[in-house]
């Protein structure tokens, strides 16, 4: 279905995807490196990078979305770095592994967003009579039934969460999304923000302390 | 070796605990905690923490990504070469840099080398500068000067007006 919305819009894929198959057949992406697939993009093989896209869109889309907490903006970010990915395929070299680099365009990127609208951020209200714009929930304060109220509980858990995440430290905020969500080890972690595996650890372990001490009353 | 120690080397040893509970530097913290409730109970609280971050959901990818981004990178398909800056650019930003260390270590060295040659240059060729005379001094000087070129005109003076010790002298009477 997917597929054919695609064909639909942009029919000049089919002819990239089929010159890319006479390189590999689809299952083999699978057995190959992702630097390996990333480097054959340079001769045209879009079908190897379909299947990178498929493979990293789910991880870099929730990634986005913990940056800057709106799912619309989580996905235009994430659009924006594939194709920088695409767009920069002349200049990637396979020294470091292709989702260290992808997470690199990522980082920077969520980065500039959030210094970009810092400003509307800090100056973003909520009003318990609308709908929240990523749940689409209006904050129900006045029924005290049970399952609601662990619903509120629940939502405020998450709040305390994602704002405590949200006022660390940038560095600290991105090894603990990389760290805690994407399941990344220290040393992916330092290549992305350029740090040795010792300082990634003690930046680590300073934003979980920071968070512990932040969030005590929801342990 | 005291208790306080014991409890910093295993702070000290909690970000692998945590982190990375197969670390060899573990294995002692777990001992020590085992027998230290104010160590223990840190640890499990940071263990909680950790857990609780599991609480932030992300939502799943809506329907339209691969659609919008099939069209975008269609886009992008059409769009002209990128150009040797927007390249450079590029390199610049997302990659690890290691292709640069050379043209680093060699500028670095000519960096050095520059630098260090003007430091001689600075340290070894710079010589003190002559000291200022003063004011006084000089009129002194120039009246000494003047002084023995005076004393050397009137030895001349003195020379020129002395009777001519030969020729003038008188024969002896016969």
């Amino acid at each position: 279905m997917e597929d054919m919305a695609t064909l639909a819009i942009s029919p000049g894929l089919l002819e990239d995807l089929q010159a890319a198959e006479s390189h590999h057949a689809a299952g083999d992406f699978a057995q190959m490196d992702d630097a390996v697939i990333m480097l054959e993009l340079r001769t045209g093989n879009m079908a190897g990078f379909d299947y990178l896209i498929q493979k990293y869109r789910k991880p870099i889309i929730r990634f986005m979305y913990r940056m800057v907490h709106n799912q619309a903006v989580a996905e235009e970010l994430a659009q924006e770095v594939f194709l920088r990915v695409y767009r920069s395929r002349e200049t990637y070299r396979a020294e470091a592994r292709f989702s260290t680099w992808l997470y690199r365009i990522a980082t920077n990127l969520g980065v500039n967003h959030a210094r970009d609208t810092r400003r509307e951020r800090s100056a973003s209200t909520v009003y318990l009579d609308e709908p929240d714009p990523e749940s689409g929930t209006t904050p129900d304060v006045a029924d005290t039934a049970p399952d609601v109220e662990a619903k509120i509980l629940r939502r405020e858990r998450m709040e305390a969460i994602r704002q405590h995440v949200m006022s660390l430290p940038e560095r600290q905020r991105m090894a603990v999304l990389m760290h805690k969500y994407e399941g990344m080890d220290y040393r992916q972690i330092g290549e992305v923000l350029k740090l040795s595996e010792s300082a990634t650890k003690s930046l680590l372990f300073r934003a979980y302390q920071t968070l512990r001490e932040k969030l005590k009353d929801f342990i | 070796m005291n208790t306080s120690t014991i409890c910093q080397n295993t702070k000290a040893a909690l970000p692998d605990l945590l982190l990375d509970p197969a670390a060899s530097t573990s294995a002692a913290a777990r001992e020590h905690m085992d027998a230290c409730p104010g160590c223990r109970e840190e640890f499990q609280q940071l263990q909680a923490t950790f857990a609780l971050l599991d609480a932030w959901e992300a939502p799943e990818p809506s329907p339209y990504f691969d659609q919008k981004l099939a069209v975008l990178l269609r886009e992008a398909q059409n769009e002209p070469p990128a150009g040797w800056f927007e390249r450079l650019r590029s390199r610049m930003m997302f990659n690890t840099g290691r292709q640069f260390r050379p043209a680093l270590a060699g500028a670095l060295a000519l960096v050095l080398l520059v630098g260090g040659g003007t430091f001689a240059d600075l340290s070894l060729g710079h010589h003190p500068a002559t000291p200022q005379v003063s004011a006084t001094v000089n009129d002194l000087r120039i009246m000494d000067t003047n002084d023995q070129a005076f004393q050397t005109m009137d030895q001349l003076m003195q020379d020129e007006n002395a009777p001519a010790d030969t020729n003038t002298a008188t024969p002896p009477a016969s």
